[in-house]
């Protein structure tokens, strides 16, 4: 279609309350699926949605002075507007579409029946905004080949498991690791502990969120590859790299000792420092375009703080790890001969921390929507 | 007997809609898709309501059609001085024709409809 998403959901975004632009925006996700789905024309696509974006904004104009359209309005508006079955109804009267009538969870996008209160997926109450919820994020418009993407992506992270399960058993069935190996080994087991994170991470979403649910949800793929990269790993992955370095430089007799020695010292501090450096200054933008700094945005002042303290958890979680990994590592290898099996604990260490925070993260972010609903039925 | 107050919209076909549109842009010109839709909604007492979903790729039709003039105007929002274009269809000297032979078929089958049902007096 030839519509511009992007600026199309921007015109209308304004006119909305955050909770109500949520509902809607997931109302108009699965419109634009369905009628790519029923192959309606583009021509007839656009028309329609121009002519939902001019009833929006007539509906607008007569709100009085400048009222954004609330929750409930907008619910209003998406049964005016017509479910995405009827208007393919009328677009093509030859595809057969179910007569039930429904609606969209505000949450998660999902169908669910009209007269349904909690969705069957996520376990919002659709009759009530909420302002608990994490953000949808800004729809991906552009949409790359993202199919192509996420299987590169698994393809390459099975193939980073294998391989390093396979250098795990070598070593722990005493395979000897030379000092020429070891960068090798450092990188690979660095990948290993990304990939590893990312496959529970991956499979802790598919069991308790939708977000993960890869067929005709690009967009929150692509946010799942966002939040994985953005929210920790890569800087977990960095420091383990400079604690590596730090290693092998330990046992190339660089240094002898690590008491008094400055630059073990500088290295064994840039890790955390740069931690702590990223993840103090990066910012991080919202869905509604209020872009917010890592340390600053403690202090939330949208309902999107529920999700950033949940990243800041990860982080803190990861960086306290990390720092712990060190000075674990340090306790038991003072010595420079000592330090022939220094990665093995250290990764070991790394693999399972990164395993737990993954999960811990994931699953709690996405499975406190079912405690939510629990309680909601309670 | 009344008939009961509800959405018959359901009933109203896609020529039906069609000749709705155009009925109401012969009592009143340079209407938006948005007060199309309210004034069916209106006049109708909730009767008849179209979805934007829907109406706005069948006005768009009868303007392909030559049934309905296009013009865009400008449209402000109630306190706010920020300016909107905004479509508005008339009837046009083809479509008025159109809406003419479409009405007189319209009444005919209504009459003849009629004759088949049982009369309303009969009704309870």
């Amino acid at each position: 279609m030839k519509t511009n998403y992007q600026s199309y959901m921007k015109s209308l975004q304004n006119h909305f309350t955050e909770e109500a632009w949520r509902q809607f925006q997931a109302y108009l996700r699965n419109l634009v699926d369905t009628l790519e789905e029923a192959n309606i024309s583009q021509e007839q696509a656009d028309h329609t949605l121009e002519g939902i974006k001019e009833y929006i904004l007539g509906y607008a104009t007569e709100l009085p002075n400048q009222q954004q359209i609330s929750f409930h309005q907008a619910l209003t508006l998406i049964e005016e507007i017509g479910s995405p079955q009827e208007i393919i109804r009328e677009l093509n009267p030859t595809i057969t579409t179910d007569n039930e009538q429904t609606k969209f969870c505000p949450e998660c996008g999902a169908k669910m029946p009209l007269n349904d209160i909690y969705c069957k997926s996520c376990g919002k109450n659709t009759t009530i905004p909420s302002r608990t919820f994490s953000p949808v994020k800004q729809w991906i418009i552009d949409r790359p080949n993202t199919a192509g993407m996420i299987l590169s992506f698994g393809l390459a992270m099975v193939a980073t498991i294998i391989v390093g399960i396979l250098i795990l058993i070598g070593i722990s069935r005493g395979a000897e690791i030379s000092i020429q190996m070891d960068f090798g080994f450092v990188l690979l087991a660095c990948l290993f502990l990304a990939a590893v994170g990312m496959a529970i991470g991956w499979i802790i979403n598919s069991l308790y969120g939708d977000y993960i649910s890869f067929r005709k949800r690009y967009e929150q793929v692509a946010e799942f590859f966002e939040e994985r990269y953005l929210s920790g790993q890569i800087l977990f992955v960095i420091g383990l790299w400079i604690y590596g370095i730090y290693g092998i430089m330990y046992r190339n007799n660089i240094t002898n000792s690590y008491d008094g020695n400055p630059a073990a010292a500088f290295i064994f501090l840039l890790a955390p420092l740069y931690l702590i450096l990223i993840l103090g200054l990066n910012p991080s933008p919202s869905s509604d375009e209020f872009t917010y700094y890592q340390l600053l945005k403690l202090r939330g002042k949208s309902s999107q703080q529920v999700s950033t303290r949940l990243l800041d958890f990860n982080k803190i979680a990861v960086a306290v790890i990390i720092i712990l990994a060190f000075s674990w590592h340090l306790f038991l290898f003072p010595k420079a001969e000592q330090t022939a099996w220094f990665a093995v604990p250290g990764y070991v260490i790394g693999i399972l921390a990164l395993a737990m925070v993954n999960g811990l993260y994931y699953s709690y972010q996405y499975s406190w929507r079912h405690l939510r609903k629990v309680n909601i039925n309670l | 007997m009344a008939a009961k107050k509800r959405d018959y919209t359901s009933y109203i076909g896609r020529s039906l809609s069609d000749l709705l549109i155009l009925g109401l842009l012969q009592e009143e010109e340079d209407l938006s898709g948005y007060l199309i839709i309210k004034k069916i909604r209106k006049i109708s007492e909730g009767s008849i309501k179209f979805r934007a979903g829907t109406i706005y790729p069948r006005i768009e039709k009868l303007y392909d059609k030559g049934l309905l003039t296009k013009s865009v105007v400008d449209e402000t929002s109630n306190g706010n001085d920020a300016v909107r274009q905004t479509s508005t269809y008339s009837l046009s000297k083809l479509g008025l024709q159109r809406l003419q032979e479409k009405s007189m078929e319209w009444y005919f089958l209504q009459h003849k409809i009629a004759t088949i049902l049982p009369p309303m007096e009969e009704l309870q």
